[in-house]
Parts: structure tokens; sequence; C-alpha cells
């Protein structure tokens, strides 16, 4: 395959990012954990758009409230649909970011930037592209984490996909139990959130 | 506009090869060569794009302090176009085309001379008429190997690309899963997958098909 075709092949994995990372949130109630970054913030702020793999016309764009606690955004998932832009919300160190993620290209668009401290235009810039980079770099952690578990057989197709299948059926909100953070953390040494770093 | 204020919407390419040796240098001399040109009425050209200094669309001296900030360069990418309603175009090379048959005591216009007639239209048209002006800023972070582009349009950004690659001699390549996940340095293991993986499926399979051919379930 050329560089086109891995490209255009590979995109489905930006929407099974964002799937994991809206289970992960849901399940440690946005409290999340990279060695990277120590403890992040990170949840669904109140816009998901999902649409059907096969079927790009068929969308759902659920604004408003929580959008990924909604009956709406279950059933999608349940017709086969997957996220494919997030507005997300990132808190680090009592700073916050919000952005649109889209999936098949994890393009940032409407990004919302903590409060500058600079005054002079100059310094102004430097400190907008820090910060812009800085929310990259936590956002490509997370994506790193991920591909870790995509791409080990094992810990995809017996840990990770099994709970995500379990948690598109449930009705109920998931709680840290029903991520399989031990078994990820003993196959691929991953901490995933506080209470697994404090124990570590 | 994006590198200075406003709204941070943007698309992140990689930079793909290095800078030579004393690139700071040359920056300006590069970028020169590829500036704004301004459009001109009497010329056929519809559309210019160049490099314009960032937050200074009109001018299109260089130098190294409005260009290089630290270990980043901010450019704008300027580009004017002539845009002439078909509807007015059409309208006036008609009312010419008339002119010209009174003039000249003909009944019929030659298909040449109607394309003649619309040239020398379209030119007066452009005459009187201003291009439409776009100007989308660019950062690159030269230590990071990143451009912020603060555009997400794909014919835009192919363009930026083009105008990117010509400049500076460097290929740029868009973030997307695949060369994001290259970016971060996976095994080679995780690479032989990452190729090899196919997408995965969440829900319950009679649903999911159910959803896409109702008529069929």
């Amino acid at each position: 395959m050329d560089l086109v075709d891995l490209i255009n092949t590979r995109r489905f994995l930006g929407n099974e990012f964002l799937l994991w990372l809206w289970f992960k949130s849901e399940c440690f109630e946005a409290q999340l954990h990279t060695e990277e970054h120590d403890t992040l913030e990170v949840w669904i702020d109140d816009a998901l758009t999902l649409e059907a793999y096969l079927a790009e016309t068929e969308r759902n764009t659920i604004s408003g409230g929580s959008p990924a606690y909604s009956p709406e955004a279950k059933t999608a998932l349940r017709h086969g649909k997957r996220p494919t832009k997030a507005k997300l919300g990132v808190v680090k160190e009592g700073r916050e970011w919000s952005f649109n993620l889209k999936a098949e290209d994890l393009s940032f668009s409407g990004v919302k930037i903590p409060a500058l401290l600079s005054r002079e235009e100059e310094e102004q810039f430097y400190e907008r592209m820090f910060l812009l980079e800085e929310l990259e770099q936590i956002v490509g952690t997370l994506y790193k984490e991920f591909l870790a578990i995509r791409l080990d057989v094992h810990a995809w197709s017996t840990l990770m996909l099994p709970a995500l299948k379990d948690w598109v059926q449930r009705d109920e909100v998931c709680t840290p139990e029903h991520y399989p953070s031990a078994p990820l953390k003993e196959r691929l040494g991953l901490v995933t959130h506080p209470h697994l770093a404090a124990g570590a | 506009m994006g590198a200075l204020q406003g709204t941070l919407t943007y698309t992140l390419f990689y930079v793909k090869g290095e800078t030579e040796d004393g690139f700071v240098e040359k920056v300006v001399d590069m970028v020169e060569e590829r500036a704004f040109k301004p459009l001109d009425p009497e010329q056929e050209d519809e559309e210019h794009y160049g490099w314009v200094p960032v937050e200074s669309p009109l001018r299109v001296e260089f130098e190294r302090h409005n260009i290089v900030f630290d270990n980043f360069v901010n450019l704008g990418l300027r580009h004017d176009k002539y845009a002439i309603p078909g509807g007015l175009l059409k309208a006036h090379v008609s009312q010419a085309e008339r002119q010209y048959m009174v003039d000249h005591n003909k009944e019929r216009v030659t298909k040449f001379e109607r394309e003649d007639i619309k040239v020398m239209v379209r030119a007066g048209l452009k005459e009187k008429s201003l291009p439409r002006m776009k100007v989308i800023d660019m950062s690159w972070d030269m230590t990071a190997g990143r451009v912020r582009f603060w555009n997400q349009s794909p014919k835009t950004c192919e363009l930026f690309q083009e105008l990117f690659k010509d400049t500076f001699g460097l290929d740029l390549v868009p973030a997307n899963p695949y060369t994001t996940a290259i970016e971060i340095e996976l095994t080679p293991d995780q690479v032989e997958m990452l190729v090899a993986v196919e997408p995965a499926t969440f829900a319950d399979q009679a649903m999911a098909i159910g959803a896409l051919k109702p008529s069929e379930t």
C-alpha cells in the first residue's frame, strides 16, 4: 500500500480512538492518568456526532447537555454508528482547554485555550503556541495509549474489545470496574488512572 | 488569522526533511522568491498567491524579524482572485456583441470574434473590480517539525503544501490517524499491526445491519 492508501484505509482508527476515549472517560468519571501528564480530566463536552461506518449519510448530531450519556448516542452505537466528531474538554493542572476533534484526520477546530498570562503581542504568540502544543501532546499521549492496546492482538481482542462491546449494550453508566485496568497493566504496563498510579 | 489572535482552527502538518545549514539566514531570500505579487487587471492572470508578513497582508517586503520568531517561522499566505459574477459577464458580453455587429455592419459574430469580445469584456470588468483577498496564517515550529496552518479547506491546504514545498524544498504531510501514529514512534511490531488491523465491530451485528438495511430485517 502506498502512503495515500495507508492514510485512507487507517482513518477508522480515529473513530475507534474517540470511542475508546469516550468509554474510558465514562468509566473513570473523566479522571485519567498518563505517565507524561500525570492526572488529567478528559470528557466529551456538549457536542457529539456519530455516523454509520458504511453509510456516511446516516448521521446523528447530538448537542447540548451531556450527549455522551444520552440514550440517543448509545442507540446510535448499537446500530453500528461510530463517533466521527466530538467536542472535548481537557483540564490539566487547573488549566482548561475546549476543542472539537474530528476522527478522520484527528484535526482540531474551535480550540479554546486557557487564559493567557502574557501582555506583549510576541509573548502572547509564544504562549498560544505553547498551549496548543501542550494540547496536541495530551491528545497524542492518549492516542499512543489507545494504539498500544489496539495494536496488541491479545490486549485488544480479549480485553478491550469485549469491554467496549459490553459497554455499548449496557444502559447503566460504567464504573472503573468495567475498564480492564489490571490486565492491561499486567500485559502492557499501562497505568491508566490515578488509583492504579497510587498503587503502582 | 490565528497565529497571533483569533480562533484556533487549523490543519496540522508534519515537516518531512531537514532544513539546510544556515537556513535562518537564508529564509528571507527564500520567502521573497515566493512573495505575493499583486494582480494586474491588464494581465490575463485570474489569481495570484504568495507569502506576506503575518498581520501585514499589504506589505510585500520581508525582514527576518517579521518572519522568524525564535524557533518559529510565521507567514501569511495571501491568495487574491478575481471573482466576476457569471451573470454580469454574460450580460456585458451580450451587449458588446450587439455593439460589435452594429459597428461592423454584421448580422452575426464568428466563434473567434465572440472569444475576443469575451476576453476584452472580462479585462474591462477586471479593471472596474477588485480581486477577492484571502490571507491565512501559518506557523512553522522548526524545533518540533510541525506546521500549523489556520485553515481546513482541502483545496487551500493543497495550495499551501505546494507553496511551502516550492519555497523551502520540504514536504508537508497532513496529520491523520496513520501519520500521527507514525510520528509517535511505534515499535516495528506495532507498525506492522498498524498496516494490518481492520475495523472492529462494537455493535450487535444484526442490529447494525438492520440500521443500514431496514428493508431486509
